[in-house]
């Protein structure tokens, strides 16, 4: 029933820019459960900024070396079970990885969907998915916001910004959003509910972000780091948040860069909090975050926005699309259809 | 010293509304001396003035609050500037909102910001003469510019009732997007407040009350369900809209009569603010289930500085407007009392002083 499994491997290190030659397709004997497991046929794998920081250190997973196997956000189906807590037909989500089969056992499930009908694949990879999650969390947990407040989100056309910024937008902010090209910084107005958009591929970035702003900026979400981060710091408030949730701007450069001479005095002058957080620190309110999103999307006050890939061949290629800002929204390769 | 073309232009007396003994037939509106306007101090034409539930108990009581009678009642409002010192950042006849709590600005909470809390607070229409009335004299520090297009009377319908929600929920710890807050009593100002805010923060919002025309009004702000407390079992009914879970927070200003109600709709941890204690300020505790479900419940008056310029900066980007429920002249202020002490208002009854532009 299941001959052959067909995995990503991460095969050598970058030396700049990643590409799709840094990765290698195996092909592998399908594996089969034993007791107290389940085979899950993956339906949807994951395309993260993360996994190219996975690759540059020790994070808050072992640093990825060449020869692993590549990890991966994934929904899978179970097909095949030799355990009571998993039932032929469950979705179960986990970091399963890059490939079409997997065998795991119970505790390896992040969440399991019981009754059917499942959610849509497109909310639970993006809106409901550890994507949702982090933006929910960073904005409202680390960022806490309040009406009125100016929000700047980076990287504000992916998968977590653009989850950010309709969330800041329903919290009752005024929401800029910042991204690369014209297209999608209209998109992030027109779509996505932002009250501006700038380009900072711009000539004028400071200057543009500065009028967008003309209340200064409370909280910073900060997808990015680089140049960004050094443009926000110099325009916040007193008692500004800035959230780093992610440092896609630095992952092609082979190492998280310098530079924090000169945040100090910003942050002491005027009373700044800089805290970085991943979302697995606020699992015990998952449930809480998980009903709001969903009602949400219900009500369509939140879009998930997913940009899906067909196909496990090109999961190499999304993320390399995805490090060049060719997103808009989540990514993700669909594996297998229903 | 008040200058001399403002001394020539102002009138020797005003009308304002007066208490002179307690209860309803001590109020009257009269004729009263105009404030001698004092250096660091800025006399207001007021344009309006609303009422706040503080109001009747000053009229009918004012235990506990340090003041002599006869004195002018009314806790908020706006106006112009009729009076104040050159330098001051005001100019005459610019539009102005009052923070009617003259803080000391040296004790240790108005050096932590938290001005409601000021050890040497004279608040207008409570220690003091307040804002029922055509002038109205307060320090520098409690007059905050309004930009020539504010609407006054708006303006008068929030300087208290917005920002005693805006503390409440947004304060000590913050309700945010996504979360869920049971309005207690919906229909006074602070509680349509609270209802209005939490749901520009996006949170979502329950309310009580025995009035279905309230439940219905609330409906359309935005609630998403309401409870007839005369009808439905509060409690029981909040754990079924919140599918078993609980309210993260409860805004109740009733007190004895909904307290174990209140304590009872909270989720595990969950936050209970008290503002007020219209039927009584002596619950049962309920002790064990505060400290079981590790139940956080802290009072909550007023707002602070800081409070009061970011709902203001809301207000004035159009994130809100105050629900007003009836507008009374001067004159008629007695009636405008007895609306509110009947529970009849939804929103902020309020009073004019002046033609409102």
């Amino acid at each position: 029933m299941t001959p052959t499994n067909r995995r990503w491997f991460y095969a050598s290190r970058p030396e700049g820019a990643l590409g799709v030659e840094h990765f290698e397709l195996r092909t592998e004997a399908a594996p089969s459960p034993g007791p107290g497991q389940a085979l899950l046929r993956m339906r949807m794998v994951s395309v993260d900024p993360a996994q190219r920081a996975w690759m540059m250190a020790r994070t808050y997973r072992p640093q990825l070396m060449p020869g692993n196997f590549m990890p991966a956000f994934a929904i899978g189906e179970v097909v095949q079970t030799q355990t009571p807590d998993l039932k032929v037909g469950d979705l179960v989500e986990g970091d399963f990885g890059w490939q079409e089969w997997a065998v795991i056992s119970p505790r390896q499930a992040m969440r399991r969907h019981r009754r059917a009908p499942h959610p849509p694949m497109e909310r639970l990879i993006g809106a409901l998915g550890l994507t949702g999650l982090t933006a929910y969390f960073g904005l409202l947990e680390v960022g806490r916001v309040r009406p009125g407040e100016t929000v700047v989100v980076s990287g504000a056309g992916g998968a977590v910004g653009s989850m950010a910024v309709q969330m800041a937008r329903l919290a009752g902010c005024h929401v800029v959003g910042v991204a690369g090209g014209a297209d999608k910084c209209a998109r992030l107005v027109a779509e996505l509910g932002a009250h501006a958009a700038v380009d900072y591929r711009g000539t004028y970035f400071r200057n543009d972000l500065k009028a967008a702003c003309p209340n200064g900026v409370d909280v910073y979400f900060d997808n990015t780091a680089g140049s960004i981060l050094e443009t926000s710091l110099s325009l916040m408030n007193q008692r500004g948040r800035v959230v780093c949730c992610g440092a896609v701007a630095q992952y092609d450069k082979g190492g998280w860069g310098a530079g924090v001479a000169g945040v100090p005095g910003i942050l002491i002058s005027r009373r700044i909090r800089m805290e970085g957080f991943i979302v697995m620190d606020y699992e015990h309110q998952r449930p809480d975050a998980e009903a709001a999103i969903t009602r949400w999307l219900d009500r369509a006050q939140l879009k998930a926005l997913v940009q899906v890939t067909e196909g496990l061949d090109h999961a190499p290629r999304a993320l390399v699309e995805l490090l060049a800002g060719g997103n808009f929204g989540k990514m993700a390769v669909r594996v297998a259809a229903a | 010293m008040a200058n001399a073309l403002e001394v020539d232009t102002l009138p020797r007396t005003m009308r304002a509304a007066v208490l002179s003994q307690r209860g309803g037939a001590g109020l009257s509106v009269r004729e009263v001396p105009m404030p001698a306007r004092r250096p660091g101090e800025v006399l207001v034409r007021m344009h309006a003035a609303a009422l706040n539930r503080v109001d009747l108990y000053m009229r009918d009581s004012g235990v506990g609050i340090t003041h002599t009678l006869p004195m002018v009642l009314g806790v908020e409002g706006a106006g112009t500037v009729a009076g104040a010192d050159a330098g001051s950042g005001l100019l005459q006849g610019s539009k102005v909102v009052l923070y009617s709590s003259a803080y000391c600005g040296q004790c240790r909470y108005c050096l932590a910001g938290d001005q409601p809390l000021c050890e040497k607070a004279r608040i207008a229409g409570e220690h003091g003469d307040g804002t029922l009335a055509e002038f109205v004299m307060l320090p520098r520090r409690c007059v905050v510019p309004l930009p020539a297009a504010a609407n006054l009377l708006d303006c008068a319908a929030i300087g208290t009732g917005h920002v005693t929600a805006w503390r409440m929920l947004f304060g000590k710890r913050a309700l945010h997007a996504g979360e869920t807050v049971l309005v207690v009593g919906i229909g006074g100002g602070v509680a349509v407040a609270c209802l209005q805010l939490a749901r520009l923060a996006g949170a979502q919002v329950i309310v009580t009350s025995s009035s279905d025309v309230k439940l219905a009004r609330a409906a359309e702000l935005g609630a998403l369900a309401g409870i007839n407390y005369r009808t439905e079992q509060v409690a029981k009914r909040v754990l079924e809209i919140t599918e078993g879970r609980g309210v993260d927070m409860v805004i109740d200003s009733v007190g004895e009569a909904s307290w174990g109600d209140s304590l009872r709709s909270l989720r595990r941890g969950g936050r209970l603010i008290t503002c007020g204690a219209t039927t009584g300020s002596q619950p049962g505790a309920d002790l064990q289930r505060m400290f079981i479900r590790q139940l956080e419940v802290y009072g909550s008056t007023g707002g602070s500085v800081a409070e009061f310029n970011a709902m203001l900066k809301v207000y004035l980007a159009g994130g809100f407007r105050p629900v007003i429920d009836q507008c009374f002249a001067l004159e008629q202020v007695g009636e405008a009392f007895a609306r509110l002490q009947r529970g009849e208002q939804f929103g902020k009854v309020v009073v004019t002083m002046a033609e409102i532009s």
